[in-house]
This record gives structure tokens, C-alpha cells and sequence, in this order.
């Protein structure tokens, strides 16, 4: 039992109460770790005859939709298959989030692993490994402040209510009723927000969660959708003041990385491109997941440097960005590109002829022959190269272009240099016409 | 306040966080050396929950468990026979009091163990330190609807 909580104490009451008359569903396939939670949230007064499991998603549903439980504790996946759908199906039976809520356990510890819960608005997230005083804490903060809740939030709740049974204009006079109960009313704001929203009352809309955040700067959902307004209307430099907001409160998830860099270079916020690079150096054994983001990432500085001709930069970011791709095609085909514009084709020839590319994807092959096409002055070995590409079934219009360039440079026999434009045009049928072009202007 | 999104990123943002385990079995004289195939699923006060790999224990076992820091890289570990492992940042001598299958993950059991032999103010920090990260994610979570400031 937690060291600050005395059950015997009268101002604890309220929540024994709350705990007692809420009815549970705990969803995980562990019944030690069912065990345990209970144990805990019996310490803050709920009844074990309250209780209800699930191991499995279908037995999860059926239970949510009967016996439709105040809170459900759930794991993030079960058998493999998310739960999130869930708190859907339990908003719909339970719209009131002060009658009643959702928490979730994980098994990821990190900070980054928090933006979902806040985007479903959890109560709660049990991190595992499962601590009984943590535990406590956990469920108890989550439903502090339903226990004795304010006019407003009660306002706010009925307004929720309406709004998920889709009575909109029912629901936005109560959230504007609810606007009068409260002098930080970012909730309703919010919820004003969403309703201009679906009406595509756009400017409202943003006008409405920017209130809300003018209200709260930490209130998460008004500033995901705002940052999401914002890049609708292209107003890049607002979009950057919400990213910031949400950077100062919440830790940064690794896959919006790359999207932050090129929102810092549409900015010019060329202090922020120097520190991402100087950050990523920092990182020591990422993650798979984490390097798929650094590569991204870098591959967009790379590109940025390209442009701004800051050679050495542009060099180094796009080693490090190969280096992190683990062969990802969207990748190597920006850092290609970096690398041709930096004029420094020769660097990533030379990568890709050091690594076995038969362990990554087909068509990596093509990026590969475009660098070898676009720096070797071997044509003979580009030919080579081309042409066992085709006959192992890589197919790119790179290839084919980089071919015919080659073939008609080399002076090969007319009827080669047909049928490989047959060839091409049978493949890539959309590209005939500039096929036939690359014959005819080098033929003038 | 950081000016620039930037600035406010963090390396323990990115960085795995908690212990690694690895064990030996006393009573069978078999071993778990892939920290990836145990996973830690509770802290007790006088004992611990452990995913792990079926058939590495039985009910009464003794198991040695080797607590490591995340930051270790060490690919292939090897446990010595008998005694300690210079690696690890802890130790502690368990009994196995029950084992469940683990039906969310093919495989695999629960096996919940007290501990016979442990350096309980390091097991107290290490709990502490779990505490911490769990209060940092509360905060996260809840401090958003603090109407404090304005």
C-alpha cells in the first residue's frame, strides 16, 4: 500500500467510494498479473465482485458490450493483436469519462511510448515490469479528479456524451455552457475545436483549439490537432510553434523526427538543423525502429546540405544515414539522389559495392546501377551490370535509361539498341515517349 | 523555456530503459543466457515475476539471477558453473514457488520466486529507480489537466 494513503483517513473516503460502486474488466492472458492488479486497486476500496476478465480480444468485446464495466485495464496487445481498438468499443458503452476510463499496461518503459496513450486519452499507463506501490499511484492519480468532480468537468462530460452520440449542436452549446464554469477551459475548447471541425468550420476550428491551448499549453489533444490544422493550412510557422510546445512538454517520438527536420528546414531554422546532426552522433545503439528514424532523419539533412553546397556535412550525414538504412528502398533512394546532387557519386558506389545487396530488397539494385550509371566511366560495365539486373527481374526505368544512354554512347549495333527500346517500352509503357527520345537526340 | 524543438530533445527519450536478466539454474545446472528471452513482469518486495523460456525451471528450483545494465553490450554471454558473474550489477539467489503458462506468448511461463539471498537495500533502489520512471510517465500523462497555471 502506497506510504501517503490511509484508508481509515475521512478526506480518503470520496475515493474509497469511487472505487467501490466502479465495476473492472481486466484484460490479459496472465492471470498472476490480473492478480496482482486487483490486489492493488482492492487496496483503494474496489470489490472483487465487481470484477471480469478476458485472456482474449473476442471474450474482451463481448464483455464490453454486455456488462459494459466502468474501467477496463487492459493490455497493450493480446495474442499478438493490439487493444487500442477497445477503447473505442468502450467509449461507446461508456461516453462519460468521469463515470468511468481506460488504462493500459506495457511492456515498453520509454518515455517515447506515452504519445498514443495521451492521443486516446488513457487514465493510465502500467508500465511493466508491475510494482505494487506504483501501481497504486498509477490508478489513483488516473482518477483523481473524477472523484469529486467540478461543474465544469461534469458540463464538459455531458457535452461528451452528446457528442459521441453525434448531437453536435446539442453538444457544443453544452461545451459553451461549460465555458462559463471554468476560467481554464481548454477541455471544451477542445471539444469545440473537434465539432468546428466536422462541420469544416476550419478557422473556427483552429481558432477554438488554440484557445485551448492558449488555456493550457501541456493539454496534449489540442495540441496534436492544432500542429495538424496548421500543416493542413500550410502555415508551416505556427505548426513549428505547436511542434515546440509539444517538445518542451512531452518527449519527442523517434518516428516524428524526420517530419521535425524538415518543418525546422521549411523554417530555416538552420540552428535546429545543426543540433539534430550533432544529436544524432550522440546516440549509441539505437534500436532498429530508432535507426529506421535516424536515417530519415539524416537523409533529409543530407539533402539539405546538398542544397546549401556544405559538402563535407552533406557527406557525412549521408554515410550515417546509409549506415542506419538496413536497406530501406525510400532511403537509399533520397540519399542516392543526395549523393549525385553532391556530385560525390563515387562515395556511395563504392558503399554499395561493400555491401552484399542480395540481403536487401530487389529494387535497391536499380539505386545502385543509377549511382554506378551516373559516376563509372566504364560503359562496358554498366552494360554488365544492366543487363543482369533485367535478367534477374529488377525492374526499374533506371535501368532501362541508363542502358539505352549507354548502348547509343558505345555505338552498339542498331539492332541491339531496337530491341532494348522494345524491351523498355514493353516494361514501362508509360515511358515510350521518352525513350524514343533518348535515340532521337542523340541521333541530331 | 528551449526556443527551438531541437534543443529539447533527449538521449533517455531514445534509450532503453530497465534491467536485462540472464540465470542459472542451481538445481537443474542448466542456463538462460539471452537476456532478450526473459523479460521482468513484477517487482515484489521480497521476490520477483520473470517471463522466461518453458522448461527452464520447475516449482522448488533455485535460480542465481544476474541483473544487467542496459548499457552492457556484451553479445554472447557466458555464465561461469558456479559463483558470481562480473558482469552483472546485481545478484540474487531465488526459489521458484509457482510457474503459469504464459498463453499470450507461445513458449514461454511466468515463474513467480522469492528470494532466498538478495542485498535488499539494492533491490529497494532498484525498485526505486522503476518507481521513477513509472511517476515520470504519470506526470506526463496527468499534468496536462493541472489548472494551475494559466
Amino acid at each position: 500500500m502506497s506510504a501517503y494513503f490511509d484508508p481509515k483517513d475521512k478526506k480518503n473516503q470520496a475515493i474509497l467510494d469511487y472505487f467501490e460502486q466502479k465495476t473492472w474488466l481486466f484484460i490479459h492472458s496472465s492471470s498472476i498479473v490480473r492478480s496482482s492488479i486487483k490486489k492493488t486497486i482492492t487496496q483503494l476500496g474496489a470489490k472483487a465482485s465487481n470484477f471480469s476478465d478476458a485472456s482474449n480480444i473476442e471474450d474482451a468485446k463481448k464483455i464490453i458490450e454486455t456488462k459494459k464495466p466502468h474501467y477496463v485495464v487492459a493490455n497493450k496487445t493480446i495474442q499478438d493483436v493490439s487493444t487500442i481498438p477497445l477503447f473505442d468499443a468502450h467509449m461507446k458503452v461508456m461516453p462519460n469519462r468521469i463515470q468511468g476510463g481506460f488504462f493500459i499496461i506495457t511492456e515498453e518503459a520509454s518515455q517515447s511510448e506515452i504519445a498514443w496513450a495521451l492521443e486516446y486519452e488513457m487514465d493510465g499507463i502500467v508500465a511493466v515490469p508491475l510494482n505494487g506501490t506504483s501501481m497504486f499511484n498509477t490508478f489513483l492519480n488516473g482518477v483523481q479528479r473524477k472523484v469529486t468532480p467540478t461543474p465544469y468537468l461534469l458540463k464538459t462530460e455531458e457535452g461528451r456524451v452528446k457528442y459521441l452520440q453525434s448531437d453536435l449542436d446539442v453538444a457544443l452549446d453544452l461545451f459553451k455552457a461549460a465555458l462559463l464554469l471554468d476560467k481554464t477551459p481548454f477541455e471544451s475548447c477542445a471539444f469545440m475545436g473537434q465539432i468546428y471541425y466536422d462541420k469544416g468550420l476550419i478557422a473556427e476550428s483552429i481558432a477554438s483549439f488554440q484557445e485551448s491551448v492558449n488555456h493550457n499549453p501541456r493539454y496534449f489533444k489540442s495540441l496534436k490537432k492544432l500542429n495538424e490544422l496548421y500543416y493542413q493550412e500550410k502555415n508551416y510557422s505556427k505548426a513549428y510553434d505547436i511542434n515546440l510546445l509539444m517538445a518542451q512538454n512531452y518527449p519527442t517520438a523517434p518516428e516524428r523526427i524526420p517530419d521535425l527536420i524538415r518543418l525546422s528546414i521549411i523554417n530555416r531554422k538552420y540552428e535546429d538543423i545543426a543540433n539534430y546532426f550533432k544529436f544524432f552522433q550522440t546516440i549509441k545503439d539505437p534500436s532498429m525502429q530508432m535507426q529506421n528514424c535516424l536515417a530519415a532523419g539524416l537523409a533529409i539533412l543530407g539533402k539539405y546540405f546538398a542544397t546549401t553546397n556544405d559538402t563535407a556535412k552533406g557527406v557525412e550525414a549521408l554515410l550515417a544515414a546509409y549506415k542506419f538504412s538496413n536497406g530501406k528502398y525510400e532511403i537509399l533512394k533520397s540519399i542516392t539522389q543526395s549523393f549525385l546532387d553532391l556530385k560525390k557519386g563515387e562515395i556511395l558506389l563504392d558503399l554499395f559495392e561493400k555491401t552484399d545487396l542480395n540481403v536487401w530488397a530487389k529494387e535497391v539494385q536499380a539505386l545502385y546501377f543509377r549511382t554506378l550509371h551516373g559516376t563509372s566511366k566504364d560503359d562496358a560495365k554498366v552494360m554488365q551490370v544492366g543487363e543482369k539486373l533485367i535478367k534477374n527481374g529488377v525492374m526499374d526505368v533506371i535501368i532501362y535509361r541508363g542502358m539505352i544512354e549507354r548502348s547509343i554512347k558505345m555505338k552498339r549495333d542498331s539492332r541491339y539498341i531496337e530491341n532494348l527500346i522494345l524491351d523498355a517500352n514493353r516494361s514501362f509503357p508509360e515511358y515510350i515517349d521518352e525513350f524514343a527520345s533518348l535515340v532521337k537526340n542523340k541521333s541530331l | 523555456m528551449k526556443k527551438l524543438i531541437s534543443e529539447c530533445l533527449s538521449n533517455e527519450t531514445f534509450s532503453a530503459f530497465g534491467y536485462r536478466i540472464v540465470i542459472r539454474n542451481e538445481t537443474s545446472h542448466t542456463q538462460v543466457t539471452q537476456p532478450e528471452l526473459i523479460s521482468i513482469k513484477e517487482l515484489k518486495n521480497n521476490g520477483i515475476i520473470l517471463e522466461m523460456p518453458i522448461n527452464s525451471c520447475q516449482k522448488s528450483h533455485t535460480l542465481s539471477l544476474f541483473f544487467l545494465s542496459p548499457e552492457l553490450t556484451i553479445t554472447k554471454i557466458k555464465l561461469p558453473k558456479t559463483g558470481a558473474y562480473n558482469e552483472a550489477e546485481m545478484e540474487a539467489m531465488t526459489k521458484v514457488e509457482h510457474i503459469e503458462v504464459n498463453e499470450g506468448k507461445n513458449g514461454t511461463v511466468l515463474v513467480d520466486m522469492n528470494f532466498t539471498q538478495i542485498d535488499l537495500k539494492r533491490w529497494k533502489k532498484i525498485i526505486e529507480q522503476y518507481a521513477a520512471n513509472q511517476n515520470r510517465i504519470d506526470d506526463m500523462l496527468m499534468n496536462q489537466y493541472d489548472r494551475r497555471e494559466k
